[in-house]
């Protein structure tokens, strides 16, 4: 492999280079405390245990209840239920509660729907947290307590797909949001839809009239892959007298801080929320399943005890992406120019509103500017069901994935159509509208993954050679924008952030954020050591406090949407001068000048005029009464609009005739991210994602028993998540082309890596064999099937 | 576990206590006091030695996070029962020091092109451990070999790259030790 390093626009002493995580060493040695470490039950003497009762059905409701037996079972503390009083006064709660920001119950930065009950005596679906929950002295003991809970149920045929979701025969999951349908209400511009109609640009019919070429392409994506992190969902919560103390391992501290106060009415003050490290996020804690703090808090109010609930393997397991089917109709023009796009997209949510329109709707309009900005005629149609699968909601890639796996394969056909190159097509037509095309950004990423792979060589669809007797290589691109950058990260609110430099020059770095993988907390150390520069800081010299806590430190900064690295960059950028000018103002004194007559270097203040005046920076502190030097701030954004940089897949498969095996021979990404800040980090997540994107394309998938609705496969044995023997060759390629607004200019590189890796991999499947895959993953069966249906059309046009 | 295992636990379990000697250091437990027949090696060394560098997290066998090293193979620590190891030299994630030839291989990998060894790190401790235990039994391991050795473990932050690289790198290190 021909690796080439990244050559940063601006030569940086610590930004931009290839240096192990600022916590390896802790990491590595195990030294790192997770959730599981900081609530052993040696620590919370007295602490019992929570389970809550999963259905074990997908459309039915509890007629009655008998709790009698597990209330009487020795080890059992408290049985709350669902017509417990405490329980039916509580407010209804959502999914998304949250994303990037912390919000109250009364503000939407999604469009929600309060559709969960705590403790509901209806299913939606397999595993819904519903009835009843328990605390006893251990988990097994709750667990027995749960089976000996009888309930009389009223069970109803279960439906997992939106044409049975729409018939008149299907039970209406949530009568209360409306009496008559399944379909999801309209939450966004688009609230006044007529037809689901929700977005026009030109006129798409006449544009389609007009066309040289037209394609039409049908593609599912989503519902299949779920996160599958090592460390489960849990909490443990001590209700003592008026104050609330929680330690999680959710993503934001202050957000599930929030989330009590709304719901139990206690002030923000009397709630303590701690969090540690997590072992990986990839989007998870916003599904609704957040149920689990109130109902852990009522019980420790009940017992007075801490009370601990975690996941078991299925409840963490039943989670995934909206399942979204994308019509999409593309209209051209002979030399290649894409005239017209006319998108139909239909969600499937499952049991709960999910993400809903933000998966369909507001991505593809968003993507209207963000992707195919110059394409004139753009008409968005979208609608959501309810179904009794697992909840649908926000899962690493969100919304980006199933919309770029429709349009990169209906570029590809059409690029095909028109027998030109896709890389063509796409340079001709496709950027942001705040840009001429071709797009800088795009050009770049497309040519360096082209050269990699070696483009060139590509040959006609299903015209390559044959190895093995069976085997066929294939080659295709996908290419999506990156997210976020500053612009577009203004719904998180301020962000807060503090350096403490201490009498030995040594440094207390305060930019809380939850350390789920994503690198933000080497990002922020890199960035302090590189700004601290006139101090002579090293990276090494700073502290990163790593737990967050609602009642020490500030706010913390949600560890999602790719942007905590670059947030914490820039208000340190701004930062630094503050430290200077405090160091300056405290040495006047000393020096017996004016402050503005000071500067810093190589940790020395001294006079401009007369540099041989002055003194180390650390005797500032050191030689008068030691108080640190502390700075603090917190920061808006700049709202310039800068447009999007661009990242490419390219993808080799190798697809086996026989048996439908797609390998995957290699994978290069090319992200361009503006400013990369740790270079190793960044293609840390660049290969990370890949991996991802590898076992959604080709392995993970959650099967249903059809007849009951049942997820059968909610485990690390069943539920096949790639390991090193299913890895790739993967080359993460990193440019600095695009430059947002700020000192580094920056976009995430952590959310978006695996958004194009299915739809490069189908590509390159069609390359090979020349079939068109419209469902993920790419398993022996789809491929097999495809490839019959393909040798039957091919005969008969023999014929 | 097979018949022959089974009887010994049962063995096992009738005695009173069993002996552990963990990280270099023995500890004696009485079954049914310290710990119970059915506890997990991984819970005793949690719960009972707060080795908490273990990592739980599946309880199936499918993730290798609770990767131990008994008598220098390789196990999974929450697929064993505590009394199963009695008599057994242990060695967790704490028995290794900073200058562990694997962990400062797994450490400084930033090499350009391979990442990094670990992101959120949950499972790095289970795939050190493993590393170790495929090195004992093969000391010169090519990269399928890795592959293989460690496919027992899922990092769902996907740092395969980094880690095989690293597993290399500490291979030549130590065997260039040994040369010397």
């Amino acid at each position: 492999m021909v690796v080439v390093t990244l050559t940063p626009r601006k030569e940086r002493k610590y930004i931009g280079k290839y240096t192990p995580k600022i916590d390896a060493m802790e990491k590595a040695l195990g030294k790192v405390q997770f959730f599981e470490d900081v609530s052993l039950k040696g620590k919370f003497p007295g602490m019992i245990y929570c389970r809550i009762y999963a259905s074990p059905y997908a459309n039915a409701t509890i007629k009655s209840m008998d709790s009698g037996k597990a209330e009487q079972l020795p080890g059992v503390f408290a049985v709350l239920r669902y017509d417990d009083p405490e329980v039916l006064a509580l407010p209804t709660t959502t999914q998304s509660w949250t994303d990037m920001g912390v919000t109250p119950r009364h503000r939407d930065t999604l469009p929600r729907l309060w559709d969960r009950r705590y403790l509901d005596k209806t299913a939606r679906w397999v595993g819904d947290h519903m009835g009843v929950a328990v605390a006893a002295e251990s988990e097994e003991i709750a667990n027995e307590a749960l089976r000996l809970i009888d309930i009389e149920w009223e069970v109803r045929t279960p439906f997992l797909e939106v044409d049975e979701a729409k018939s008149s025969n299907a039970t209406i999951l949530h009568p209360e949001i409306d009496p008559k349908s399944n379909k999801h209400p309209h939450k966004y511009d688009n609230k006044d839809a007529v037809d689901d109609l929700g977005y026009v640009r030109g006129d798409v019919d006449k544009a389609i009239a007009e066309a040289d070429d037209v394609i039409e392409v049908d593609k599912t994506y989503g519902g299949r892959l779920v996160n599958g992190v090592l460390d489960f969902r849990a909490c443990l919560v001590k209700w003592d007298d008026d104050k609330l103390y929680c330690w999680s391992n959710h993503y934001n501290v202050d957000q599930t801080r929030m989330y009590f106060h709304c719901q139990l009415g206690l002030p923000l003050a009397k709630i303590r929320v701690r969090n540690g490290n997590c072992g990986a996020q990839m989007g998870k804690w916003n599904m609704g399943e957040q149920n689990y703090y109130v109902i852990t808090a009522l019980l420790s109010k009940r017992t007075g005890r801490p009370v601990k609930y975690k996941m078991n393997n299925f409840e963490e397991f039943c989670e995934t992406r909206n399942m979204v089917n994308w019509n999409i109709k593309m209209a051209a023009k002979k030399d290649g120019t894409i005239t017209a796009l006319d998108f139909n997209g239909v969600g499937n949510s499952g049991g709960y509103y999910g993400f809903s329109e933000y998966v369909t709707y507001f991505i593809c309009k968003m993507s209207g500017e963000r992707v195919f900005g110059h394409v004139p005629n753009v008409r968005i149609r979208t609608s959501e069901y309810f179904t009794n699968r697992m909840p649908a909601g926000c899962i690493r890639s969100i919304a980006n994935i199933q919309l770029c796996w429709a349009l990169a394969q209906a570029i590809d056909t059409m690029a095909e159509k028109l027998g030109m190159d896709t890389i063509d097509v796409i340079k001709k037509s496709f950027g942001d509208s705040w840009h001429e095309l071709p797009h800088l950004s795009m050009e770049a990423v497309l040519n360096e993954g082209a050269k990699r792979i070696g483009w060139e060589n590509r040959h006609r669809a299903d015209q390559g050679p044959v190895y093995e007797g069976c085997k066929k290589r294939g080659l295709g691109v996908a290419v999506w924008n990156q997210w976020h950058t500053e612009w577009q990260e203004w719904e998180r609110g301020r962000i807060e952030c503090g350096i403490r430099v201490n009498g030995d020059l040594s440094v207390t770095l305060q930019a809380p954020t939850k350390e789920t993988g994503s690198g933000g907390n080497s990002a922020a150390v890199l960035a302090c050591a590189e700004e601290l520069s006139f101090l002579n800081i090293k990276p090494e010299d700073i502290n990163w406090v790593a737990e967050g806590d609602s009642d020490l430190t500030y706010r913390d900064n949600a560890a999602t949407d790719s942007a905590v690295s670059w947030l914490f960059a820039e208000i340190i950028h701004k930062l630094a001068p503050k430290v200077k000018e405090e160091f300056c103002k405290r040495a006047a004194l000393m020096l017996k000048v004016e402050p503005e007559e000071l500067d810093i270097e190589d940790a020395r203040v001294f006079v401009k005029s007369d540099p041989s005046r002055g003194m180390s920076a650390s005797s500032v502190i050191m030689d008068s009464d030691c108080l640190p030097v502390y700075v603090y701030m917190n920061n808006g954004y700049d709202m310039t609009i800068t447009g999007v940089p661009y990242g490419a897949w390219f993808a080799e498969v190798e697809v086996d005739t026989e048996i439908g095996q797609v390998e995957v021979l290699r994978l290069v990404l090319v992200n361009d991210v503006g400013t990369v800040l740790h270079a190793s980090g960044a293609e840390s997540q660049q290969l990370g994602g890949q991996c991802m994107g590898l076992g959604e394309s080709l392995t993970e998938e959650i099967f249903y028993d059809k007849a009951t609705g049942t997820p059968l496969n909610c485990n690390y044995l069943d539920y096949k998540e790639p390991t090193l023997a299913d890895y790739a060759d993967i080359d993460p390629v990193l440019m600095e082309v695009w430059k947002g607004a700020g000192e580094y200019g920056c976009v995430g590189v952590a959310e978006g890596p695996l958004t194009g890796t299915a739809a490069a991999i189908a590509n390159a499947v069609y390359n090979a064999v020349g079939i068109r895959l419209d469902e993920c993953p790419m398993t022996p069966k789809r491929v097999i099937n495809a490839l019959n249906e393909k040798s039957k059309k091919d005969r008969g046009l023999e014929k | 576990m097979d018949k022959e295992n089974a009887s010994k636990t049962v063995e096992i379990a009738a005695h009173e206590t069993i002996r552990l000697n963990v990280n270099g250091r023995w500890y004696k437990f009485k079954i049914g006091q310290d710990i119970q027949p059915a506890d997990t090696l991984s819970l005793l060394l949690r719960e009972k030695l707060g080795l908490t560098g273990v990592r739980v997290s599946c309880e199936q066998g499918a993730c290798g996070a609770c990767t131990v090293l008994m008598n220098d193979k390789a196990v999974l620590s929450c697929m064993m029962l505590a009394v199963e190891a009695d008599g057994a030299k242990i060695t967790t994630i704490e028995g290794l020091k900073s200058d562990d030839e694997v962990v400062e291989a797994f450490v400084n990998e930033c090499e350009p092109g391979y990442g990094t060894t670990m992101q959120c790190g949950f499972c790095t401790p289970g795939f050190i451990m493993e590393a170790h235990g495929l090195l004992n039994k093969n000391p010169h391991p090519d990269m399928e070999e890795i592959k293989d050795g460690l496919s027992g473990h899922i990092c769902r932050c996907g740092c395969y790259k980094g880690i095989a690289h690293a597993v290399e790198r500490a291979a030549e290190k130590i065997n260039g030790k040994e040369e010397k």
